[in-house]
Formats: C-alpha cells, sequence, structure tokens
C-alpha cells in the first residue's frame, strides 16, 4: 500500500490520441488513482478502437492505475 | 447484369487478338469479382505445371462490382498470374484510375494469355483494342513510361506499367501505376515483362450500369461524410500508414536488422511526425477521400510517396535510420518496378549473409550506398550477387547454404512483410496461412493480438485470422474496394452489402460474403497443391525458423519467440476450421460444402483426398 497522495503514472499516447490530448509522452499526476477513461475526458475517441496496455499487459478504458504504471493508450491503427 | 459488367476482355499476344467474353451471372454470384474471378479463370484455364514465365502462363486484371462507382475508395483492381517467385498462385491489388477506366471502357476484367516477341503496350478504348509498339518505352522507368504515355493519349486514361525490374525479370517485379501505387507482389511484373507487355492504357467512356444509381449516389456521399467524421481522420490525413512506425516500435514489432528485433533505435527518425516534415505533397487513389499517399522530397531532391512498409522495410529492417536516404530507395524502387517488401528483405538478407561471411561483398547494416548499389545489382541482374537476390531469399538461401534459410525471411517463397512476429502468433499464423505467401493484407491481425495478450495461442486467435482473411482477403479483394477506410478509420463494414445492393441490385448477407471468400481460400489452396503436387506439406505453412530459435535480444520483450509446437496446433485449428486435413488439403466434405465438388476429380489425379 502506497501512503503517498500525489501518485504519478508514465502516460504514453500514439497517434490521433495524441493530437487530440495534446502530448505524446507525460508524467501525470492521479490523486488517489483514476480510470483510463478519465485520461480521456472530454476527447472524442472511437473506444471500441483503442488499444489500452498498462505495464505491457492488455487493459482497458475501465482499468484502475493506481500509481506507478507505464501505460500506452493507442488506436487500431495500423500499416493495415 | 447490373453493377458487374458483365464481360471480360480476352487478349491474346502471341497472335495480337482479343475477343470480347460475355461471362455467366453465375460466376459473379460464387465468386464476386477481383481476386475471386482470378483464382476462378486461372484454376479452369492454366495447365498444371505451366512455367511462370512462359506465354503460357496467364495474367488477368480484375476489378469487382464496385470498382469505379462513386462510394468509398473503389478505385482499385487485383492482378493475379502464377507466381515466378513462389511457383503457386500470386496477385495484389492496387489503386489506379485503370481501375476506373476498365470498368467504363464495358470490361470487368482483361485476361492475358501468350507473348508477344517485340515489346508492346494496350491501348484500350471501350471496344477497340490496339497493340502498340513500345520499343522506345522499353527500359524506361514506370515514372517516365507513364509520362510518355499520358503525353501520347492524353491525360485522362488510367495506365498500368512495369519498369526495367519487370522487363528484366526480377522475380518479385510488380505493375505499377500513378508513380507510386504498386500491386502484384510476388512477381506479377516479371510475368508481364516476359510476355513483353510494357503497359496497358485505357480510355473508359461510358456509364458503369448500375441497379439504383440515385441509390447509390445517396449511400456514397453519405459514405465518405461519415468516414470525414472519424475521429482519427485528420490525422490519418495527416500520417496516412506512416504512423505505424512508432504503433510498430511502441509493440516491439518493427522489422529491425533482417527481422532479428522488433525495435530500432532511430524509429523516431523514420517516423510520420519525421515524414510530416519533409512532405510536400499528398495524393491518393481515385474516388478514395482518405488520400494516405504522402509525398515527400528525397535526399536527392526528387519525389516519392511513403508508406509504413517501405520505411520499415527499406529503414529499419536494413538498419538505415535516415528518412530522406530511405526516401531515395523507395523512389528507385518503384521507379525501376520492383516491390519494395521483397527487396528490402533482399538487402537485409545480404547484410546479414554478408555479416556471416557467406558473402565475398562487404555490405554493412545501414549502409545506404551499398544498398542503393545492390538495389541496381538487383533490378539489372548486372553481377552475381545482383543475379542470387533477383530470384528472392529463399532462392538465395538455396544458394547459400550455411542454415541460412533459417533467416531467409519468407514464407512459401513470398517475402515478409513489416511486423516482427517473435512474439505475436496469431500474426505468424496470419504470414503463415496467407494465400500468396507472407503477406499483410489478408489478416492483419497484430493490432487485435495487441489488445487481446500476446503470450497465447488459442482457438479465438485462429478464428480471428479466419475472420480477417474473409473480410480482407475475400470482401474487399472481391469488391475491389480498399480496405482502409474500415481498418485504418472504423468505417463500419455494413456500408459494403448496401453499397452492393444499390449497385447490383442483389441481397449479400455476411454469411453468404464470407462462404463467397472460404470458397476462394479452398480454390486458391487447391491451385498450389496442384502446382506442387508431391511436394505439398505443412511446412509451407511455417514462418522461417528465427522467430522459433532467436530470441529477440533486446527492448521490452527480450528473450521472446515463438513456440513451434504451439505454433503447430494452432495452425492444425486452422486446418480444422477451414475443412483441411492435417497436411493443410482441403477435404471431400469441404469442397463440396463450398460447391467445389467439381474440383475433386482433377485434385485426386494429384493427391488423395480425405
Ligand atoms: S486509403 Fe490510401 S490506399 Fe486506400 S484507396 Fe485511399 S489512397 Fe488508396
Amino acid at each position: 500500500m502506497r501512503s503517498t497522495e500525489t501518485r504519478k503514472v508514465c502516460v504514453k499516447l500514439l497517434g490521433y490520441i495524441a493530437e487530440m490530448l495534446g502530448f505524446r509522452n507525460r508524467e501525470l499526476n492521479i490523486g488517489k488513482g483514476l480510470r483510463v477513461r478519465e485520461l480521456l475526458k472530454g476527447v472524442n475517441v472511437d473506444e471500441k478502437r483503442i488499444i489500452v496496455l498498462i505495464n505491457g499487459k492488455p487493459a482497458n478504458m475501465d482499468s484502475i492505475l493506481r500509481g506507478g504504471e507505464y501505460v500506452v493508450i493507442m488506436p487500431v491503427v495500423g500499416g493495415g | 447484369m447490373k453493377g458487374w459488367t458483365g464481360r471480360f476482355l480476352r487478349v491474346n499476344l502471341s497472335e495480337q487478338s482479343t475477343s470480347v467474353q460475355e461471362y455467366e451471372p453465375s460466376l459473379a454470384r460464387a465468386f464476386l469479382g477481383g481476386r475471386g474471378f482470378a483464382i476462378k479463370i486461372l484454376w479452369d484455364e492454366l495447365r498444371a505445371g505451366t512455367a511462370p514465365l512462359s506465354p503460357e502462363n496467364i495474367l488477368v486484371f480484375m476489378a469487382g462490382p464496385l470498382t469505379g462507382l462513386p462510394v468509398p475508395s473503389s478505385g482499385k483492381l487485383v492482378v493475379a498470374a502464377k507466381s515466378p517467385l513462389t511457383s503457386g498462385y500470386g496477385d495484389g491489388n492496387l489503386g489506379s484510375r485503370a481501375a476506373v477506366m476498365l470498368r467504363r471502357a464495358g470490361y470487368d476484367g482483361i485476361i492475358i494469355k501468350g507473348a508477344s516477341d517485340k515489346p508492346v503496350y494496350l491501348y484500350i478504348e471501350n471496344e477497340k483494342v490496339e497493340f502498340l509498339n513500345a520499343d522506345d518505352l522499353w527500359g524506361m522507368s514506370t515514372f517516365d513510361t507513364e509520362k510518355k504515355l499520358s503525353e501520347t493519349h492524353g491525360k485522362d486514361v488510367g495506365i498500368l506499367c512495369i519498369g526495367p525490374a519487370g522487363e528484366n525479370l526480377v522475380l518479385y517485379a510488380n505493375v505499377h501505376s500513378q508513380e507510386g501505387r504498386a500491386g502484384g507482389r510476388p512477381g506479377m511484373g516479371a510475368v508481364m515483362g516476359s510476355k513483353k507487355l510494357k503497359a496497358i492504357v485505357i480510355r473508359g467512356t461510358r456509364e458503369i450500369e448500375t441497379a439504383n444509381p440515385e441509390e447509390l449516389k445517396r449511400l456514397g456521399e453519405e459514405g465518405y461524410e461519415e468516414i470525414k467524421k472519424k475521429p482519427n481522420y485528420d490525422f490519418w490525413r495527416r500520417q496516412g500508414t506512416m504512423a505505424t512506425v512508432e504503433w510498430s516500435q511502441e509493440n516491439s514489432v518493427l522489422p529491425t536488422f533482417n527481422f532479428r528485433e522488433g525495435e530500432f533505435e532511430n524509429a523516431d527518425k523514420i517516423g510520420g511526425y519525421a515524414m510530416e516534415k519533409i512532405k510536400v505533397l499528398q495524393r491518393g487513389c481515385p474516388y478514395c477521400n482518405m488520400i494516405c499517399g504522402n509525398v515527400v522530397e528525397d535526399a536527392e531532391g526528387k519525389r516519392v510517396e511513403l508508406d509504413y512498409e517501405n520505411v520499415a522495410m527499406l529503414g529499419s529492417d536494413i538498419g538505415l535510420g535516415d528518412l530522406k536516404k530511405i526516401s531515395v530507395l523507395n523512389r528507385l524502387a518503384d521507379e525501376y518496378g520492383i516491390d519494395t517488401i521483397s527487396v528490402g528483405n533482399a538487402i537485409g538478407f545480404a547484410m546479414e549473409a554478408s555479416e556471416k561471411k557467406l558473402l565475398k561483398e562487404k555490405i554493412e547494416w545501414g549502409d545506404f550506398d551499398a544498398a542503393k548499389t545492390l538495389l541496381e545489382d538487383i533490378v539489372f541482374k548486372r553481377n552475381d550477387i545482383g543475379r542470387l537476390l533477383a530470384n528472392g531469399v529463399k532462392y538465395a538461401a538455396e544458394k547459400l547454404g550455411n542454415n541460412s534459410k533459417d533467416w531467409a525471411m519468407q514464407v512459401k517463397g513470398l517475402e515478409i512483410s513489416a511486423y516482427d512476429c517473435h512474439f505475436a502468433p496469431a500474426m505468424a499464423l496470419s504470414f503463415g496461412t496467407s494465400p500468396i505467401g507472407a503477406h499483410h493484407k489478408d489478416a492483419w491481425v497484430i493490432a487485435w493480438e495487441v489488445q487481446v495478450g500476446r503470450e497465447s495461442y488459442t482457438r479465438e486467435k485462429v478464428a480471428k485470422v479466419i475472420e480477417l482473411q474473409r473480410i480482407r482477403g475475400g470482401v474487399f479483394e472481391c469488391l475491389t474496394a480498399c480496405r482502409l477506410p474500415w481498418i485504418e478509420l472504423g468505417f463500419e463494414l455494413d456500408w459494403y452489402p448496401k453499397f452492393l445492393k444499390a449497385a447490383t441490385g442483389m441481397e449479400f448477407t455476411f454469411d453468404e460474403l464470407y462462404r463467397i471468400a472460404d470458397r476462394i481460400y479452398t480454390l486458391i489452396r487447391a491451385f498450389w497443391i496442384r502446382e506442387f503436387r508431391g511436394r505439398w506439406g505443412r511446412e509451407m505453412d511455417i514462418p522461417p525458423a528465427r522467430w522459433f530459435k532467436e530470441p529477440l535480444t533486446k527492448g521490452r520483450y527480450k528473450g521472446k519467440t515463438l513456440d513451434l509446437e504451439k505454433y503447430n496446433q494452432m495452425l492444425s485449428w486452422y486446418y480444422e476450421m477451414r475443412g483441411w486435413d492435417e497436411r493443410g488439403v482441403p477435404t471431400k466434405k469441404a469442397l463440396k460444402d463450398l460447391g467445389l465438388e467439381n474440383i475433386i476429380t482433377e485434385l485426386e489425379k494429384i493427391i488423395t483426398l480425405k
């Protein structure tokens, strides 16, 4: 259990999501914890076509960040 | 028939004769168009064992029921033949005004047999077909050829052509259009070259008759609007497929040093943001509002269109981290009419062979000058190493020996496109079972796999590969329309049966479309088996040993490899789901279920069916 009140996560955004939120890499304060979805509040993304990885493992919009994680949020785009 | 023109143009180059075939409507219902028509014709008309570069090979260009209609990204066609690179079925699609013109000229396809003894090109204007002298075009780059031909015939024509690589019978020469649109990776350009056919110029001035033109127009307009509203539309227009460099790097699937690694230290120098800094123009295929052709200025001050596959294979995979130099290699490949993915593989293979002292030439990783020289050695087959690599890495590995086949990155003889699969079993299966050899166009499952988890080898993954093969390799390759609105922007699949209904007047359910796709896959498989006879076996569906034996040495997935036993388990599930036996051969029951019972007798001459 962590006692600190200002927990941080490293967030990496790819593709259009980075453009919408205005950054590609950032360390963010998440207070006591945060759902991934809240990171994307207010921006127009297609939830079905978003990939979320937390510490390299598949996660989703409802996953909860508790501090210390490396989160990557990327669109299902490709050289498809 | 509506939607389809119902006609093929048949051309015999040996006799310089042509005829028009009105085909049966049942063909359209069973095979839809594009790839479906191509394999049906090749199965029915190509004698088994035909030498791919002989006049007897058949080269087909096929459009589908949506080609050239005012619906999203419909300006595509399929080119197919027996492949000189793989000796199996080969095809590819490309976006070109020629696709639209072909249909406006009143044809769904062109079937070309025989060979000319002198260079020729075809000029098609509706009913009129001419064989014109191409002596002065022979030897010209694809860019110059098109320029010359549009000076002669006007700007309002569609042109398909080959470059020197096709003329010189490089086995992965492809067919080109509009400075950078290319298709037919498994040597369709060499087949065209072997027929001494330099180009096809098409002018079509007719309406393509459809069942409900007003409805089609309305749906098309709605569709284009819908695409524009997708959240990543603007960003797609900025970077197109180039955004994938960063994506692949992040996921450790960016091919690096001949697929040894999945991360490249200079990835940020060759990605979408780097491209935006040197971009000068944007263009695309007909009837497309996503126009993903990003044109940049290269290190020699010339213009070239970049996309992900090209940049990864001519960049990270050969250890080159300078985008302007990669652009030079990309442009040369386009001008010479050689496939960028295969030539990138060939150069990477040579660099590794040089490092391992299997070649006397010194070709170091990332050496741009050496890569450029090598590319031209290959195109012009001007020395031993050029001749060796012009036949593909499978052939080169057979000649070099020393287990180099383990790192000759190909399946069925076709070089692998730009996704490293050390830690992506479903994507590896997709490359393994792609019906033309390793290519991403059929089941590009990597994004989905990253989403559900990379570690596992499950039935669910196999089912997903098949689902994607049905949609991408089946439906889109037959329509023929570009799959990118769907896969890149999320333009819903439900649009397509609606477009089809308005175009043809016929209802197609997804069940029916997928059955058509399965029929096509099974017939393509039968074609391979017929060509390979006793040499066919499940090892044909297994990617190279590197991914199984040599772990990644860097990055976040350091130490990962594929597991051969588990891969084989997935392959068995794949066969089972397709109704194929343990050898990967369709069973009698599967053939009957798909309405292919008429090929049983012929297949049984070669192999006992279960
Ligand atoms: S999305 Fe790109 S490849 Fe597809 S039709 Fe449009 S321009 Fe061509």
